[in-house]
Formats: C-alpha cells, sequence, structure tokens
C-alpha cells in the first residue's frame, strides 16, 4: 500500500474516498477532498467532508484554523496526493501524518 | 524619508540577503529580506507586503515605535521607498521569539496592552460610516479611521511576525521529545482561537471574501462590506494532557533551560494564536472594509478614484475635504 506523508493541521482519522475539490459540491464523510489552494473559502464549504488534504499550506494558515474549529481532520504538504486518481480508496491518520492509499 | 530609509531604498539587490522561512509556506510569503546598513542588520519579514502612502500615514505614528514600547528603543523600523517595513534584527522574528521565550511575562503583558487598544477600537469603529453627508464628517470619520490604525498597530511585530514562527519552534520541540501522534493532538488544542468560533458561529466563515493575498494595505477588502464582529481571546487554557506532557518531557531529559523553554511556549503559544487570528480578521475584514467604504465615498466627493487617494496621506484628503 502507498502511502504519503505531510503536516498534520487538524487531528482525526478518515477513510474514504479521494475527491477534488469542485466549487458548490456538498461533501460527506465518505468524502476524503483534496483542495488545490487553501484558503478560508473552500475549507468552510467542506465542513461535512471526512478530511480535506492539500499539496500546500501551512500549520498556521487561517484555514488550518477552521479546519480545527470544524472538527475536520486535515493534513498539507502532503507530497503527491495531487497524483493519486480521483475515485480511489484512501485512510487519513492526520495525527500520525500518514495518507494510506488502500 | 530618515537617513536609514534611503539607505534601504537605495540598496541593489545583490546587497539584500534572501532567506526562506521554514515557519510559513510559500503561498503565504515566507521569504525574509536582510540588509547590513552601517554594521547592524536590517531585516524585512514581509518583503510582499508594499505599504501605500495612505496606509502609511494613516499608522505609522505607532507602527514604528514598536520598539520604544517593547525595550524602550527609538528607530527600530522604517519605511522604504517601495512601502516595505524594515526592522533591526532585535525586532526579527527569531530575536522576538528567543526574547519572549526568556520573558513570557513581558508577552502577555504586552498583549493585554493590546487587548486593551482593541477594545478601545470598536468602541471607535462603531461610529464610523454612520453619516457622511459632507466634507466635514468625511473628515471626521477619516480621522477616526486613523485612529483606529494607530491603536491596533502598537505591537504589529510582536502580533503578527512572532505567531508563526513560535508555533514552527514549539512543533519542531514538541516533536523532539514525543511521540508524533502525541505531539499533533497536543499541539492542535493550542491552535484554535475565539474569533474563528465567532466567524463559524454568526456564519461569517462562508461570507467574508479573502482579498488580494499579497496585500495587506487599507483597501485590502475593497469589496467586503463593513462589518464589525468580535469575541474575547482568552488568555488562560487548560488542556487534559498537560500533566501527562509534562512526564513525558521530563522523561525525556530536558536541560533546564528546555524545560523553561517548554513552560514558556506552553503560556504564549495559545495566547500568540489567538492574538494573531483575532488581528487578521480585524485588520483584513473590520479596518479595512469600514476604511475602503468610507474611501469610496470620499473619492465621490473629491472626484479622485481610490488609487488616487491611495497615493495620497490621510493628511492630504482631510485638508482637501476640509478646503471645500
Amino acid at each position: 500500500m502507498k502511502q504519503l506523508t505531510g503536516m498534520c493541521v487538524s487531528v482525526g482519522e478518515a477513510e474514504g474516498v479521494l475527491k477534488k475539490y469542485q466549487e458548490g459540491v456538498e461533501y460527506t464523510k465518505d468524502d476524503i477532498v483534496v483542495v488545490d489552494i487553501w484558503v478560508t473559502k473552500n475549507v468552510a464549504l467542506l465542513k461535512n467532508a471526512g478530511a480535506v488534504l492539500s499539496s500546500k499550506g501551512g500549520l498556521t494558515c487561517h484555514a488550518s484554523i477552521i479546519a480545527r474549529e470544524f472538527g475536520i481532520p486535515g493534513m498539507v504538504s502532503v507530497k503527491g496526493i495531487n497524483e493519486i486518481p480521483e475515485g480511489t480508496k484512501i485512510k487519513v491518520d492526520a495525527a500520525a501524518e500518514e495518507v494510506t492509499v488502500l | 524619508m530618515n537617513d536609514i530609509s534611503k539607505r534601504i531604498s537605495a540598496l541593489s539587490k545583490e546587497q539584500i540577503k534572501v532567506e526562506v522561512s521554514p515557519a510559513r509556506p510559500p503561498e503565504k510569503s515566507n521569504e525574509i529580506y536582510s540588509a547590513e546598513i552601517n554594521g547592524e542588520v536590517w531585516v524585512c519579514e514581509r518583503p510582499k507586503y508594499h505599504f501605500s502612502i495612505l496606509d502609511q500615514s494613516l499608522w505609522s505614528e505607532t507602527f514604528l515605535k514598536e520598539g520604544e514600547l517593547l525595550f524602550d528603543k527609538v528607530g527600530l523600523t522604517v519605511f522604504d521607498k517601495s512601502g516595505l517595513w524594515w526592522s533591526k534584527q532585535k525586532l526579527g522574528s527569531k530575536s522576538l521569539v528567543r526574547y519572549f521565550l526568556d520573558h513570557p511575562s513581558h508577552y502577555l503583558s504586552a498583549m493585554a496592552d493590546h487587548y486593551k487598544d482593541v477594545l478601545a477600537l470598536l468602541e471607535i469603529l462603531k461610529e464610523v460610516n454612520q453619516s457622511l453627508d459632507d466634507e466635514k464628517s468625511l473628515s471626521t470619520n477619516l480621522r477616526k479611521m486613523a485612529r483606529c490604525y494607530q491603536l491596533f498597530y502598537r505591537y504589529p511585530h510582536t502580533i503578527f511576525w512572532v505567531s508563526d514562527e513560535l508555533i514552527y519552534q514549539f512543533r519542531t520541540f514538541l516533536m523532539k521529545y514525543l511521540d508524533k501522534k502525541i505531539a499533533n493532538i497536543y499541539l492542535t488544542q493550542f491552535l484554535t482561537a475565539e474569533m474563528t468560533k465567532e466567524v463559524i458561529s454568526n456564519g461569517y466563515g462562508e461570507k467574508l471574501i479573502i482579498g488580494n493575498p499579497d496585500s495587506r494595505g487599507a483597501l485590502y477588502a475593497s469589496d467586503t462590506a463593513p462589518i464589525i464582529f468580535y469575541r474575547r481571546p482568552k488568555f488562560f487554557h487548560s488542556f487534559d494532557q498537560d500533566m501527562d506532557i509534562v512526564e513525558e518531557m521530563a522523561k525525556g531529559k530536558l536541560t533546564k533551560e528546555e524545560l523553561k523553554d517548554f513552560f514558556s511556549f506552553r503560556m504564549i503559544v495559545p495566547v500568540a494564536v489567538q492574538v494573531n487570528e483575532e488581528a487578521q480578521y480585524i485588520e483584513s475584514q473590520m479596518l479595512s472594509s469600514h476604511t475602503s467604504f468610507l474611501i469610496k465615498k470620499i473619492s465621490e466627493r473629491l472626484k479622485k478614484s481610490p488609487d488616487e487617494l491611495e497615493q495620497m496621506s490621510f493628511e492630504e484628503i482631510i485638508d482637501l475635504l476640509e478646503r471645500k
């Protein structure tokens, strides 16, 4: 199983299907959403997602703080996440900073 | 411009050293400039944030004097000709973090002082943009906005520069002595802010618009309607794992200095996160939305565009209004 790593910004675990973020889409707990730009607006719309991941962003980004307030497991600087195809089953353990491709 | 401003403004690219800070991601302007002038190192920690003439005139009265507040030293901060602010290394993020780890109570008392300023500026802000019928009222409101900025920017380095570096150093520290999962679970508890809770509970989070990420000027959020919201920060926190962490730290055979640092981090990181987050909302949403609205009204009255007004000081704008 392929494993990626990154930086935890919000703890929690989730397992679901990888989806690339799209404006206006309602996400659920079964969705592990990859956002391209780690900005506040994106995160607020993701409050029902299973987890959010990004290849960018930082621990102290405003959006990271909102992810923590929403209780969304989140990781940033996840190298290689953009190369994982949509629909792939993913497991996230944010505190351990592990993203496992199932 | 004073002598130091002129010298910094005259620096060539080759004379400016560029360092990348690991404390901030690339998207957030993570370069730090430094240069030596008269044997002293000056740093610019936000080389993308160019403040206009209007910006500088609104807040430099206090913005440039933080060195006096903290260390009783004058002339520690200047603007260069492009509107970047430079400070002596003493006010650089690494130096300030080291200083506040050694003097955590100074940090807390400075932030208590800042809290008092925030309460005062919020009271003034409630009066702004209420009645803008004529030149006199526009002028009065602009003076009130200037006062708000002068209150807000008394501790800019402490609020904006310290936070990222402090949290980066704390994370590094925790990762050195704790299991990664335990460190992350503990750390993330520190990284919440009362102001963010206010934003979310009122549904602002989905309405607030992010302006130009490379700007932090007075007209940053020019498309946001004037708004005021606030929830006071928490200065005292209790985390369930505190004593477990202290036990782990003790097992990790920390030196006396490291243990002192841990307790300093423990005291000041939660406050730093909150004042920083709060300040970003106040600056980018509240102050900027009110200033932008007011400048648009002034622009209509004086028949000068907001861009033109940005290149004037607020004193010049007031002079034009009061001469009409």
